[in-house]
Formats: C-alpha cells, sequence, structure tokens
C-alpha cells in the first residue's frame, strides 16, 4: 500500500486530521455486552465536584462519562451541550468528567479546578491517574464520551462534541429517565 | 521453482510441522524468521503489515537517518543520534490540528510522565516533527509543546521542523512514510496517517502505531516492555 492508497483510505476515515474528527460519533466499542469493573477515582475539589471517592462507572445506575483534557478545544466547546444535558437528566444518572492528563505532570488538580470554573462544569470531575478507566474504555483520544447502563454495560461510546439532545437519547436509551 | 535435491527426512518434517504447530498456537514467529535486533514479540498483524509495502519502516525494520533542527535546544536533531543510547518515541505533527495530532502528542507525555515517575527517563526519548514548519515557528511548536504537558526539564524531548515545507515533504513524507495532503484554507489543513514509531536503542523499529491513536496505556505497556521495567 502506498502513499496514494493510504491518502485514499484516510479521506474516507472521520478519525484524522480533519474537522470531522472532532464532530464525527464514531462507535468505539460498538455494541458491547460486556460489563465494566467499576473504577474508583478521587473526584476534584470543584463546583458540584465535592472532594471524594467516585466509583465509576455506579452499578445501579446509568452512567455518562467525559473524557476530556485542560488543553483541548473540542472538550471545552462540549462542555455547554454536556451542561444542558446533565441539567435534564440530574441524578438519574451518575455524571462524571474524567481527565487523563498524567496529574502532577502536564495538569495539576487545581489547574483542573480552574478549568472546570472557567467552562460552568457543575458535576464531578477527577483524573484517571493510573489510566485504568481510560483502558476499560478505551479511550484513545479527547474528548470521548462513553455511556453505561444500570449494569455498568457499554450502550455508546462516541469521540467528539454532541448536542445535548443526542446525549439525553443515547441516556434514555441505556435506561436512564432523562425524560425532563 | 526447482525440485529439491536433498531428500527430505521424516524427522525434519515432523520437526516442521511441530515448529509450525507451536508458531500457530504461540501467535509467534520462531527465532529463525524474527527481524534482527527486536525485543518486543511482532504485531499481532505482522504477517499483514509485512506483505502490504506500506511507505514506513514497520516492526523489525530501521528507522531512516535523517537530521531536523530541534526547536526545544536549538540545535540539529539526527534521528540515529539515540541509537546506542536510548529508545525512542517519534510522531509526526502540526499544531493547528484539533484532531489526532493532539492525541498523538498526548501519548508522548504519558510516556514521558511515566518515565519520569518510574525512573526511566534517561532510557527514553520523545520526539515529534511538524511538517508545516511555515505556520508552526519554533515558538509556536516551542509553546505548543509545553501546552500539552512536555517537560522541557527532564531533557528528553525533542520537537523538530524541517526548515522549508519542501524539507518537510522529504523528512515525514518521503524518509518516513508519513502521507500527508495539504489543502490550505481547510478548517484543518492536512489530512494525515496518523504515525507513532516506538524505536529501540538499536535502532530499530518495534512498533509503528498507524491510524487511529493507540490507546495511551498501549503505548506505554510497550515502552515498558523495552525498558525492561
Amino acid at each position: 500500500m502506498r502513499r496514494r492508497d493510504l491518502l485514499a483510505g484516510l479521506a474516507g476515515a472521520a478519525t484524522l486530521g480533519t474537522g470531522a474528527y472532532a464532530v464525527s460519533g464514531t462507535d468505539i466499542l460498538g455494541s458491547g455486552t460486556d460489563c465494566v469493573d467499576p473504577i474508583e477515582l478521587t473526584a476534584v475539589d470543584a463546583p458540584g465536584s465535592p472532594e471524594q471517592t467516585l466509583t465509576v462507572p455506579e452499578p445501579g445506575r446509568v452512567t455518562l462519562v467525559e473524557f476530556f483534557a485542560t488543553w483541548c478545544d473540542v472538550c471545552a466547546a462540549s462542555m455547554t451541550p454536556l451542561g444542558e444535558a446533565y441539567d435534564r437528566v440530574g441524578d438519574d444518572v451518575q455524571f462524571v468528567s474524567v481527565t487523563n492528563e498524567p496529574l502532577g505532570h502536564a495538569v495539576t488538580r487545581e489547574e483542573i479546578r480552574e478549568w472546570w470554573v472557567e467552562h460552568d462544569g457543575n458535576w464531578p470531575v477527577a483524573p484517571d491517574e493510573d489510566l485504568a478507566l481510560t483502558e476499560a474504555l478505551g479511550a484513545s483520544a479527547v474528548p470521548m464520551v462513553a455511556i453505561l447502563d444500570a449494569d455498568n454495560v457499554v450502550t455508546w461510546t462516541a469521540k467528539g462534541k454532541h448536542s445535548a439532545e443526542t446525549i439525553v437519547n443515547h441516556i434514555t436509551e441505556a435506561g436512564g429517565e432523562g425524560g425532563g | 521453482m526447482t525440485t529439491p535435491t536433498t531428500p527430505v527426512s521424516r524427522r525434519t518434517v515432523l520437526k516442521t510441522a511441530g515448529a509450525a504447530a507451536i508458531t500457530g498456537v504461540s501467535g509467534c514467529l520462531s527465532g529463525q524468521n524474527r527481524p534482527k535486533g527486536v525485543t518486543l514479540a511482532p504485531p499481532d498483524n505482522y504477517k499483514n503489515l509485512k506483505e502490504a509495502d506500506l511507505p514506513y519502516p514497520v516492526y523489525g525494520e530501521k528507522l531512516p537517518e535523517v537530521t531536523v533542527p530541534g526547536v526545544v535546544s536549538d540545535r540539529p536533531v539526527t534521528t540515529t543520534d539515540f541509537v546506542g543510547e536510548r529508545h525512542l518515541l517519534l510522531t509526526f505533527v502540526y499544531t493547528r490540528c484539533e484532531g489526532i495530532c493532539l492525541n498523538l502528542g498526548q501519548n508522548l507525555v504519558q510516556v514521558q510522565a511515566r518515565a519520569a515517575e518510574a525512573g526511566f527517563t534517561d532510557d527514553i526519548a520523545l520526539g515529534a516533527i511538524t511538517f508545516d514548519p511555515e505556520h508552526d515557528t519554533p515558538e509556536r511548536l516551542k509553546s505548543w509543546g509545553a501546552e500539552r504537558g512536555f517537560d522541557y526539564d527532564l531533557g528528553n524531548c525533542y520537537l523538530m521542523r524541517p526548515k522549508s515545507e519542501r524539507r518537510a515533504r522529504a523528512v515525514v513524507e518521503d524518509t518516513f512514510g508519513e502521507a500527508y495532503k495539504h489543502e490550505e484554507g481547510a478548517k484543518m489543513p492536512f489530512l494525515h496517517t496518523g504515525l507513532i514509531f516506538l524505536v529501540n536503542d538499536e535502532g530499530v523499529v518495534e512498533r509503528a502505531y498507524a491510524g487511529d491513536p493507540p490507546k495511551p496505556t498501549t503505548v506505554i505497556e510497550d515502552v515498558e516492555a523495552l525498558v525492561g521495567v
């Protein structure tokens, strides 16, 4: 496969260095049936996010995990639709934003808190310090959203930014209320 | 093809069959077929990769030698400088990218952080070459790296900037096989393969991650296996 074939292949891919990357809803895991073992994360003390141990995904409740990075513009732009979705589903769903930037190297808890304040986050936010959740959910890029049902089975994963409507629809499909 | 003149004994046939069975079960290449100078086991799709005639070096192939000006230490960097010294994780980016480059860079940052934490900073170098030198001035490239989380004080970061667009094409595409298409005016002006090479301290490619960025845990595990931690 030479250069021309490679580029031809790339043109169809939504995952590369094009505008499509940031807005596509590429399924990563497909319709998985395996449940994900919960991981314990320590939340950053920030608005809507008391400093406490989070069990993610939480058994018995639909969970939404948003992987982000503090350097990521698309992640910043995703905060508004995520916030709208959060307001609509409330506590019926575990909402958590997770950064897998290396803590203490690329980012500090204080910097995560500042980013959270700046982008009006008001639900739990935590670093994935040993990349355990990143590994479990196969997060190779940011932003990436994963929704899991009450049995911790992944029902939807997608990269990029999504509307509140899309997010709420996928939450509803996973069994979360999200009607409000 | 000519007919073999040496009769093949039953024992040889059995031995070969045995070896083939082992290869089949383990998914590994036998010692004889494995390329020289590699430490990691072959990637799962090695046979296909080898036959695909890819434009970039894959498992078991030498990393090409090229010299490109550096922007962190302001000295030229030669890709073979690391031979005998360090393993190398090398990728290709442009700072206007809002997609894959961010995650390619992030993989290098993750490895740098893990190396610093586990004490093998001296064993691994992190390199990124821009293919957009017109926009990526040395200052822009350096601050891009800093924003992503590269710690320049650790002394194992090598951000490189070919002097011209023409030179970038020669280095990035013609030498390393990172194919790209430049369309100025597009929201993201380069479409590219998205390669990261993991090269051992003998200058041999152990992994060429292509397409979707690899999971950071995959790269960290491969680097740790290579370093032996």
